[in-house]
Formats: structure tokens, sequence, C-alpha cells
């Protein structure tokens, strides 16, 4: 058997999950995100040509759903068309198995350009001169067999490369993907591969050395891991026998989107300015980011209002803001003076503002509608009970505090400012 | 400030000048009936301390009397810092105000000056109807049932500054140091309020119609919905893909063209083999066809050649027979024939017995007919004799009974007389008293004899006959005791009644009652008899004794015709023992050969039977020689036909060998029915097997074609995007609501907390007001308490800690309510040093007895520390209530 010599270039990418629909954001956002889903084909195509790939295989989960409309269905494929110089080979996967009445019966009744080749079937495919790829497309959501098994007798001994094509969840490995497909990390050196491309887990992770997961290459939530990115799989085959081909994985970004969490503690008005420094370090320009964050801790009564300034900037500026403070409690005491500037002399107004600024302080004590602030309702269809004077126990400090910022709200638009 | 007098002139009903002295300053009571003038008197209270002299219009028009002047005056004392005052008012033309200073009598200002000093005394500011601290003590007729509601008046629901809450929030003010302020938070707790009202409905913590929260709510329910139904759609699709996998892969397994012709070629081969073997099957079953026909015509042929034998022997015996029958008819005929005559004598020797027995029995019953008769003949004869004999005696008894006299009638008088007479005889003997009491005068003895002899003085004297009483120039007086001349007529009745007895015992011809009384005896023993001859008679004769002799004639008759009968037939007279004997002979004779009939009979009978069996014999012998005949054919050729059927016989046995052995060679080859069943079975599940996979292809394929029809119809339904999505706007919702909850807890919270420093703000500002009402209101409700608005209107009562809004109170609960509340205000204004008096006109009108008793007790409490004047017209009511008693009396002004 003679090894051929050769460097083969080609992308990793994987879960495009075209036809995905977001959920719960603006109409015209969600629009947005799943343009940028297609947009990354072009993308693609760039890095393609950027580091001399003239094949792109992807492992699986190119459509979200098996029941796309079929201007979904051909949206990818006409992209895929425009970029001829590309060889697109489509693995389904989980969302998108192959089968009878599935979507890739669909693709082929539709027809695809040249440079698509469907690899619904566990046959080799023939890339290049000496380049093999061995896919195990899915069938189902779900199964107990390990689906790149048959590729340990496939294909010819021919002393090329061959690649190996699978959407799954490697087991023992600890990934979390969402497919109930488990495949054998073990597939490389049983079957002889020179590179396993996988899918399914939407951050880019290093299984092995020749083993990747390469992750969605647009970003669709927060979950924090490695996202919008595609490796560039360099494999390179010297020819001395013995020796295993040479290969460089190299990620590359392609998303557009910026999707973020955050959760911070603050304890002062310096924090609140850290935070705004980090979160413009995100993405440039900030209206790339959806941004989630989460806030605890506790601030003065004056700062409370730079926290609401912060909040207005950051919806303002961002793409998509998800913010919660209801954690962030109120500290300190309101003097006299403080109390004069608030209220004024309106002795009723001074002790409504002192007794919410103490109930507004958590000391650790149990309070009662929390729960229920957070939208469940009795048999009667009336609201929760939150910190209303009928319950017993102490009230949420954050509903204190929210009543203490309209308080001082309404004070200041009564007529006599603070 | 309490008032000491009240003095009117052509005010109201008052066109005459009157006037109201001795107030006491405590507790003064005006009673009196409608119309008296109560009313008139509290507004010119009012109008002497508030109204100004100077008011024109109908105010005036209103307290002056009509018809009058037009010009009403009032005048009025009263104690007012520490001094004695009065004012004088008159209003319309001429009007006129004077403030008397009464200590000093001098007038200390007059028109605006005294108005304003007055204002000044009293404490109030002097504006037209500022009724200040009078405006909430003053309860006018009609208006106990309305609660004070300081500057306010609830009838019209409008507010004016009469400077009440002024007076109030002064008395309170010195007392209480309260939270100033509120206006803001009150401005604050409206907008509150206001924005609440955005999300909850005002009466029911519900989400508001309309508001943003309700429309998150109601998308989120919707969108649960909705998603729960693509959730179900999901799973259809996804069975609908699983089942096409499973159907498909059936597909290959059991329907593809290869499986079909392997089922075809099984059929072809099961066919094949089926008919290889029914075709032997079929030849077998020939030549066992074969082999039982040529066994059939061995024992046929058999069976002909030993019938020919047999009916060559029946032949034989059958006239051999014949024979027999012949030598036997004649024997029993004979016996027959003898039995026969036999039985014709037996019936003639019966007949002669039977005629004998007749005459016998005939001649039997003629004689106990005879005897009979005789034997009737001589009973009736008797009973003929008993009876004359019968008739005879009664006859003397008849003629004895009535030659007595005794009758019950005459015994019954004969008894009255002598009870009269011995009753009449005892009374004539019985003695009457009389007694004659005297006493005469002086000088009157000598006048007086009794029965001829002077009289004493006194005395008495019994009368038994009589008493003759002479008495000088008077007269003569016979003194004769009823008793004598009733036992005079009593003798005269005894010797009546004696003579009555006498009389009647003559009728009866005997000399006394014993005599009397034996006739009666004979009389009933002679009727006794006589009953008991007449029912012997009855008895012996009941038809008549004639009819006894008549009969007794008739049977002699009968009797001597059936001797006269016997009298020709000599050889059958018998008696009747004799005639009874012979008849049982003779019967007896006739049973024994009736016996021997029947037995001759059965013999004959027997002959007879067997005379039958010969002919019927000879019949059959006949037939079967026929029918042997039939067989056999003429006796000349019966040998030569017996041999042509032995030869048949034998041709027949080697047919059967030869298809014995075809059908033996055949058995060998040939499967068994069993195997050709088998092979049939075979075959027939071959093609079942060909058609089920033919049907199951045709199922198959139907149902792809319908699966993959359900699949493109919902094929771009695109259920998991759009579950997806609803997951992600559900979450967004979820956020909203919790938003908007979180602000709805907040709002509620502010809300709270202000109502919560409003309501202790309040508490505190109205806390003199409630320390002076509380006393009065134990004096009346147990365990009670009031809430009272900010504006000072009552709320509710509390009582036992259940409270009741004041609206829904019994009228007579909100009068005392009202009053005692007065009561609380005229204590804190007191409290003041500047007391004002609490006027009550006509107020308690709905209260019951126990209640305003317990009222009673309030107002005394109240007037220990402000003057308190009563109008009322309840007087009996009111008496209770003490005080000082008013009257209205001329003025002279």
């Amino acid at each position: 058997m003679a090894l051929q010599l050769m460097r083969f270039t080609f992308i990793h990418t994987a879960d495009w999950q075209i036809g995905k629909r977001f959920g719960g954001l603006d109409e015209r956002l969600a629009g947005r995100l799943e343009e940028a889903r297609l947009d990354a084909i072009d993308r693609i195509a760039q890095v393609a040509s950027l580091h001399g790939a003239r094949h792109v295989l992807v492992a699986g989960d190119v459509y979200d759903a098996p029941d796309l409309k079929e201007k979904t269905v051909r949206q990818p494929l006409t992209r895929m068309a425009q970029h001829g110089a590309l060889t697109w080979v489509l693995l389904p996967g989980n969302h998108d198995p192959a089968g009878p009445g599935s979507i890739w019966s669909r693709v082929r009744r539709y027809g695809v350009a040249d440079n698509i080749i469907l690899a619904d079937r566990p046959e080799p495919i023939t890339l290049a001169t000496g380049v093999t790829v061995l896919p195990a497309p899915l069938t189902a959501k779900a199964t107990r067999l390990d689906p790149t098994a048959w590729m340990n007798e496939a294909g010819a001994d021919d002393g090329g490369l061959r690649i190996g094509l699978a959407h799954g969840s490697v087991h023992g490995f600890g990934s979390q993907g969402e497919c109930q497909v488990l495949v054998d990390p073990a597939r490389v050196d049983a079957a002889r591969l020179d590179y396993l491309a996988l899918g399914d887990w939407h951050g880019t992770k290093q299984i092995s050395e020749r083993c990747w997961y390469a992750g969605t290459p647009e970003p669709d939530n927060t979950t924090n891991n490695a996202k919008g990115q595609v490796l560039v799989v360099t494999l390179d085959r010297s020819g001395t026998r013995g020796e295993r081909t040479g290969i460089t994985v190299t990620p590359v970004a392609s998303g557009h989107y910026v999707w973020a969490r955050v959760a911070r503690q603050i304890a002062g008005a310096a924090d609140l300015v850290a935070l705004e420094r980090e979160i413009a370090e995100l993405a440039q320009p900030q209206k790339r980011l959806l941004l989630t964050l989460r806030l605890s801790g506790g601030l003065q009564l004056c700062e409370h209002a730079a926290l609401e300034r912060l909040r207005a900037e950051l919806d303002a500026r961002v793409q998509h803001l998800d913010w919660r403070e209801t954690d962030v409690t109120l500290l300190g005491d309101v003097d006299e003076a403080q109390l004069d500037q608030l209220a004024g002399t309106d002795g009723e107004l001074r002790a409504v503002i002192a007794r919410l600024v103490e109930l507004a302080r958590d000391d650790g004590k149990q309070h009662d509608g929390k729960q229920r602030a957070d939208g469940e309702r009795n048999e009667n269809g009336d609201v929760g009970a939150g910190a209303s004077s009928r319950s017993r126990s102490r009230p949420d400090p954050a509903v204190a505090r929210s009543a203490l910022l309209k308080l001082l709200a309404f004070a200041r638009t009564t007529g006599e400012a603070a | 400030m309490k008032i000491r007098a009240l003095r009117l002139a052509e005010v109201g009903q008052f066109r005459d000048p009157i006037a109201v002295e001795g107030f006491s300053g405590g507790l003064d009571v005006l009673a009196g009936p409608n119309e008296l003038g109560k009313s008139t008197l509290f507004r010119a209270i009012r109008a002497v301390l508030l109204t100004r002299h100077t008011t024109v219009g109908r105010a005036v028009d209103e307290m002056a009397t009509r018809g009058g002047a037009r010009s009403p005056r009032i005048e009025a004392d009263f104690e007012a810092q520490g001094q004695l005052w009065r004012i004088t008012k008159t209003y319309g033309r001429g009007k006129s105000a004077e403030l008397l200073d009464l200590d000093t009598g001098r007038a200390r200002a007059r028109g605006a000056d005294a108005e304003a000093k007055l204002s000044e005394l009293i404490g109030v500011d002097g504006a037209d109807e500022a009724a200040g601290r009078f405006g909430l003590l003053f309860v006018g007729q009609q208006k106990s049932l309305v609660a004070p509601t300081p500057d306010g008046d609830p009838d019209h629901r409008k507010f004016y500054g009469g400077g009440e809450r002024a007076t109030l929030e002064g008395a309170i003010a010195s007392e209480v140091d309260t939270v100033a302020g509120g206006a803001r938070a009150r401005r604050i707790a409206d907008r509150v309020m206001g924005e609440l009202e955005t999300y909850l409905q005002p009466k029911r913590r519900a989400p508001k119609k309309g508001s943003r929260y309700e429309a998150a709510l109601q998308q989120r329910a919707a969108l649960n919905v909705r998603r729960e139904h693509l959730r179900v759609e999901q799973t259809k699709a996804v069975a609908r893909l699983d089942r096409l996998a499973v159907l498909m892969r059936q597909q290959a397994e059991e329907a593809s063209p290869q499986v079909l012709v392997g089922f075809q070629r099984a059929k072809e081969a099961a066919e094949k083999s089926l008919a290889e073997g029914e075709k032997l099957a079929n030849a077998l079953a020939q030549a066992l066809s074969q082999e039982t026909a040529a066994r059939l015509s061995l024992e046929s042929a058999g069976e002909r050649l030993h019938q020919y034998g047999k009916a060559l022997d029946d032949v034989r015996v059958l006239a051999l027979e014949t024979v027999g029958l012949d030598e036997e008819e004649p024997r029993t005929e004979a016996a027959r024939q003898s039995r026969s005559d036999e039985l014709g004598q037996i019936d003639a020797q019966i007949g002669a017995l039977e005629t004998r027995l007749g005459h016998v029995a005939q001649e039997a019953e003629r004689a106990r007919r005879a005897q009979s008769l005789r034997h009737t003949i001589a009973a009736q004869q008797a009973a003929h004799q008993r009876a004359d004999t019968l008739v005879r005696e009664i006859a003397g008894f008849e003629a004895a009974f009535a030659k007595n006299p005794a009758t019950p009638e005459r015994m019954r008088h004969l008894s009255e007389a002598v009870q009269a007479a011995t009753l009449a005889t005892e009374r004539a003997g019985r003695p009457a008293g009389v007694d004659l009491s005297f006493a005469l005068e002086a000088g009157a003895v000598a006048r007086v004899r009794i029965n001829g002899e002077p009289a004493c003085a006194s005395g008495r004297i019994g009368v038994t006959e009589s008493v003759t009483v002479e008495i000088e120039g008077i007269g003569r007086f016979e003194v004769i005791p009823a008793d004598a001349a009733e036992r005079a007529m009593r003798r005269v009745e005894a010797e009546t009644a004696q003579a009555k007895v006498a009389a009647i015992e003559g009728e009866l011809g005997v000399p006394s009652g014993e005599a009397a009384h034996a006739l009666a005896d004979q009389r009933q023993a002679l009727g006794e008899a006589l009953m008991r001859a007449k029912a012997q008679l009855q008895a012996a004769a009941p038809e008549g004794v004639d009819l006894i002799a008549r009969k007794i004639a008739a049977d002699q008759q009968a009797l001597a015709a059936l001797e006269s009968q016997g009298e020709g037939a000599q050889e059958l007279k018998i008696d009747v023992a004799d005639g009874e004997e012979l008849h049982r002979t003779l019967a007896a004779e006739v049973r024994a050969v009736r016996m021997r009939r029947d037995d001759v009979i059965k013999a004959l009978r027997d002959h007879e039977f067997a005379m039958q069996r010969i002919a019927e014999r000879r019949a059959d012998i006949g037939k079967r020689l026929a029918a042997c005949a039939d067989v056999v054919g003429p006796e000349a050729g019966r040998s030569a036909e017996r041999d042509r059927l032995a030869v048949l016989r034998d041709e027949a046995e080697a047919a059967l060998k030869s298809a014995l052995q075809e059908r033996t060679v055949l058995s060998q080859s040939a499967p068994s029915a069993e195997q050709v069943g088998t092979l049939r079975a075979t075959n027939a599940a071959a093609n079942a097997a060909l058609r089920q996979a033919e049907a199951s292809a045709t199922r198959l394929a139907q149902e792809i074609a319908a699966l993959e029809g359900e699949i493109r119809a919902a094929g771009e339904a695109e259920i998991g995007p759009e579950i997806a999505r609803l997951d992600g706007e559900s979450a967004a919702l979820d956020t909203q609501i919790a938003h908007h909850e979180r602000e709805i807890a907040a709002l509620e919270l502010l809300r709270d907390t202000l109502g919560a420093v409003a309501a202790d703000n309040r508490s505190r500002f109205l806390l003199p007001v409630m320390t002076r009402l509380q006393p009065y209101l134990a004096q009346v409700f147990a365990n009670a308490e009031v809430v009272l608005g900010e504006d000072f209107a009552l709320q509710t009562l509390s009582r036992g800690g259940h409270g009741e809004p004041i609206d829904l109170l019994s009228d007579g609960t909100r009068e005392q309510l009202a009053v005692l509340v007065r009561l609380g205000f005229g204590r804190l204004i007191a409290d003041t040093g500047r007391p004002a008096p609490v006027i009550l006109d006509d107020a308690l009108v709905f209260s019951d007895d126990q209640r305003i008793a317990r009222m009673f007790k309030a107002l005394q409490s109240a007037s220990q520390h402000h003057q308190v004047i009563i109008f009322t017209c309840r007087e009996a009511t009111f008496a209770p209530l003490g005080g000082t008693r008013l009257k209205i009396a001329s003025w002279q002004p």
C-alpha cells in the first residue's frame, strides 16, 4: 500500500441549524439573528478562501428541524451554490435526520447544485484524489447504535486520507451535547481516521488531537462556550512510513453577533463603572452584543439612580439587554439630612421613606411574596401578595427597594423636588 | 359660655313676647307638646349668637312672625369669660344690636361693635355663618340622625368653611404634636393608586382589563395552549416519521419483489406435488372400486346359488306341511261342532232356570206385602183405640175445667181484694194523734168549756175522737181529728174491702181464701191434664182419628186382594221365608250353569281359532309355493339351473382375485389420504402465503403512500422551530409578567406604607376627640369603639371587634352616636377653657327606653362640664333625665 503524499486543507463546521427561530426577542432582532445564520455561510466561504480550503464539511444539523418551509430549505442551498468554488459536504444530524420523509428527501427532490454533496448514506465519499470522507448520517433523533461503527471496515485501504464525519455525543468525555447518539472517541484509531469531524456541541471543543467539535459558526445563546467559529483543518502527509499524518486545526471566528452572559456582584458606584468598561470590551461595535446581565450585591440609596442610568444606557447601546438587578439590596441608613433632602417638610413623607428604607434593608430574615411576586397567582386569579400589607411576615427587601425608588421618583415629580 | 335666659318678640310663632328664664347653665330641659315653639327657640338662640343684626332677606323673613311687623327681636342673657352679658338684636326694620354687661348694667357695645364683641366673647370668627364651635354642638330638629361633619353638609354633599373644623383642630392642636404635612404624601398616594389601577382592577386584586399586565398574562396563556398543541403535533410528526421508517423496513423484509417471487415458486412446487399425488391416489381409488365390484359380483353369484338351493328345500318342506294340515283340519272341525252343540244345551237350561227364578221371586214378594199389611192394620187399630180414649178424657177434663170457677181473673181479684181489705183493716186500726194546746187570757177561763168542762188557763189535750170547745159569747167548736173521720172512713173502707172479698169467695163458692186457692190449684191441675191429653192425642193421631179409621179400611181391602191372588197359584204358594230360600237355591244353580257355559264357550273359541290358523297356514303355504315356483321354475330344468349358477359363482371369484392383485400394486406407490391431505394443505398454505405477501405488499405500499402524504401535508409546518420560538416567547413573557408583578408589589407596598403612616398620624390627631368621646360611648354601648375619619366624620362603630359602617346602623343607634360625638366635641371644646352649650332640639326620637336611659346618663355626665340644653316634645320620656325644667312665660320688653 503506497502512502500518498499530500496536504489537504478543509473547513470543519457544524450545527448551522438554519431555520432556528428566536422567540422572546423583538421580532426584528429575531429576523436579524436568523439572517445572520445564513450569512454565516458567506463568512465560512470567506474563511475557506482565506485559508486555501476548497472543501467544507458540515458535521450535521444543517437545518434546525425536518419540517421547514421550502424557502427555508432552499436558502442555504442557494448560498452554497453561489460559492461554486467550494464543495460542501452536508451530513444529516439529529435535528435533520435522513430517511424516508426526511428533509433530505425534499432536498433531493428540489435538487442541489453540483458543488453540494449530500452525505445521507453511510458510504465512502471520494472528496478528492486520495481523500475519502466516511460519513455517519443519522436517520433518527436518537439511536443506541454508534453510527460511526461502520467506518472501521469501510473504504479502501489505499493509503489515502480518511476523514470521518459524524454527529453525536462523545461518551466518556463529559461533553453535554443535546444529541442522544453516542460516538466512540476511539473511532479515530479503530477506523484509521486521519481526522474525525464532529457536530452537536455548539462550542468549539477539542476531544483529541484528531477529533474536534467545530461548534456553530454563528452563536445562538449565551451559554459560555466558544461559539461563532469554524475550524481550518490541514492534514499533512509527508510520506514517511509509520508516521501519522500531520494535523493542524485552527479555530477562526465566523460569527457576527456576540452573546454574552455577565453576572457581577456590585458594592458601589465604582463597581458600576468597572462593569460598564467590561461590557464595552465584550463586543465592538456594541450593537453586535446580546447581553444577559445579572447583578447582585448592595448599593446606597443615592447610588441606585446611577444603576438606573446604567441600565437605560446599556439598553440603548447593545443589541439586546436582559437585565436583572432584583438581588441588589439597599445599604446603609438614611440620615436626617438625606430625609430633609428627600421629603422636605412633609412629615408623613419622611415617615414613609424611613419605613421603606428599613424594609429595603435585607436582614436575611425570611420574607413573604418573593415567589409570588414572580408571577404566581391565587385560585381567584388575583395577583401574588408580594409585599402587600396583608402579608404578615416581612416583605421582600427587593420589593421594598423598588417601592422606595418609586416613592422618590414620585416625590420628585410632585412639584417639591428633593 | 352658658345661656341664662332667652327672650323673643315677633319671632316665629311668638307674635307676643315670650321669655324662657332660669337656665341653670348645666342640664336645662324645655319639655312641651308639639308647636310649643321649641324649634323657634332653638333657631333664636342660634340667630342671636351667630346671625348679625344687619342680616336681611330670607334669613330674617323666615325668622319673623308672619303678618307681623317683620322686626323680630331676640334677647339672650349669657355667661362668658366669667361675666354675665345680655345681647339684644332686632332684625329687619329697626335693626339693632346691643351688648349689655349685666354685672354693671351698662351697655358695652352697640351695632357692629356689639356683634364684634359678642363674637369675641363666644369665640367665633365673626363671619356670617361662621358657626365654629356652635355649629358643631347645636343639633336642630330632624338633624339628630346626621353625624356631625365639621364644615360639611353631608345632606347636600357640600362643604363650607364654617370654622368648625378649625375649632376642632385648634382644640386638638393644643394637645397633640402631630406630624405636619401629609399633603405631598396624599398626592403621592393618589399617584400610586393611579399607577396601581393601570395594573389591577380597583376592587379586586385581579389584572385590569386592557392592561399590559393582563395582556401579558393572556398572551402567555394563549402561548402555552399553542405550544402544547404544537408539541402534540410534533409528537405526531415524529411518530409519523418513525412509523414510515418501520414500514419501509417492513416492506423491504416482507414485501420486496424477491420475496414475492419466492412465494410464487413455492406455490408452483406445491401445486405440482399435489397434482401427482392426486393422480396416484385416484388410480388407487379406482382399483379399490373395481375390487369392490368384483367382490360384490362374487357375493351376488354365491347368493343366487344359495337362494336357488334354499328355494328347492322350501318347496319340499311346504309340501310335507300341507299333508299335515289335511289331517288336522277335520279333527279340529269336529271338536268345534261338539262344543257348539253343548253350548246350545246349556243356554236352554239357563233359560228354564231363570224363568222359575222369576216366578219364585214374585210369590215371595206377594207374601211379604201381605204380612206387612197385616202389621200395619194392627198398629193402626191400636192407635185408633188410643185416640178414642184420649178424646173422651179430654172432653172430661174440659168439662171439669169449665166448671171450676177459680179462674185466674177471679183469683187475681180475690187476691187484690184480700190485700186491700188487709190494708184497709190495718189503717182502720191505726190510731192518729191530735193535740189541742191552749192558753187562755185572764178572765177568759170562765168563758171556755172543753167538752163541757171549764177549761183551765192553759193546757194540752190529746184528741183522739173529738173535743168540743165552747166559748161563751163566741160559739162552739168541735175539734174532730181528721184521724177520726179518717178512721171512720177507714173502717168503712175496710168493711167494704172485706165485703168484696166475701163476694168473690161467694162467686167461687168457697168459704175461705184457702178453699179458693185449693179450687184454683184444682183448676190448674185440670188444665195441665187437659194439655197432656191433647198432646198425646196429637201424637197418636196427628191427622185426626177419622183418618186412622180410613187407613185401616184401605189396608184391609189391600190385604184381601193380595190373599185372593195367592189362591190362584197354589203350586207356588209359599211364605216369605220359604220363598227366599228357594230363590237363593235357584240363583246358585243358575250361576253354576253359567260358569259351565263360559268354559264351553272358551273351548269353542279355541277350536275356531285353530281352524282359522289352519286356513291361514294353507294360504301362506300356497303363496310360498307360488314364490318358490318363480325362483326354481319348472321342475324339469331345476338341476341344470343350479349347475349354471355354480359356474357363474366361480367366474366371479376369479375376477375378484385379479382386481385384488391390481389394487395391491397401486397401494404401494400411491400416497395415502393423509398424505394427499398434507399436500393439499401445503398447497393451500403456499397460496395463502403468496396472497398474504401480496396483500401485505399492497397494504404497506398504501400505508407508506398515505404516511408520505401526511408528512408532505405537514411537511413545512416548522413545528420544532415554532416550539423553540414559543419557548423563547414564554420565557420573555414570564420575565415581563414577573416585572409587572414586582411593580405591583412595590406599588402596593408603597400604598400600604403611605396608608399606614397616614393612619398613624390620623390616630394621633383624633386621640383628643376619642378620649372625650369614649367615656360617653361606654355609658351607652358596651365594649364599643368608633372610628372617625380625618374629617371627623363617623365611619364605623365596632362592637365586640366587629365593625359596622355607620350607614348600616339603625336610626336609633345613629342618632345616639351623633349626640355622643357632639358631647365629645363639647367636652373637648370645654377643655380648652371656652365651653359652649350643646343644644339638642328633639333629638333621640328613635331611641328605645333602655338606650335613652343610658343616653340620659351621658347627658348628665356632659352637663358637668358644659351646658346641655334639651328641647323635647316627649315630656314623660324625658322626665327621668332630671335637670332644670324651663318654661315659656310672657315677657314684657
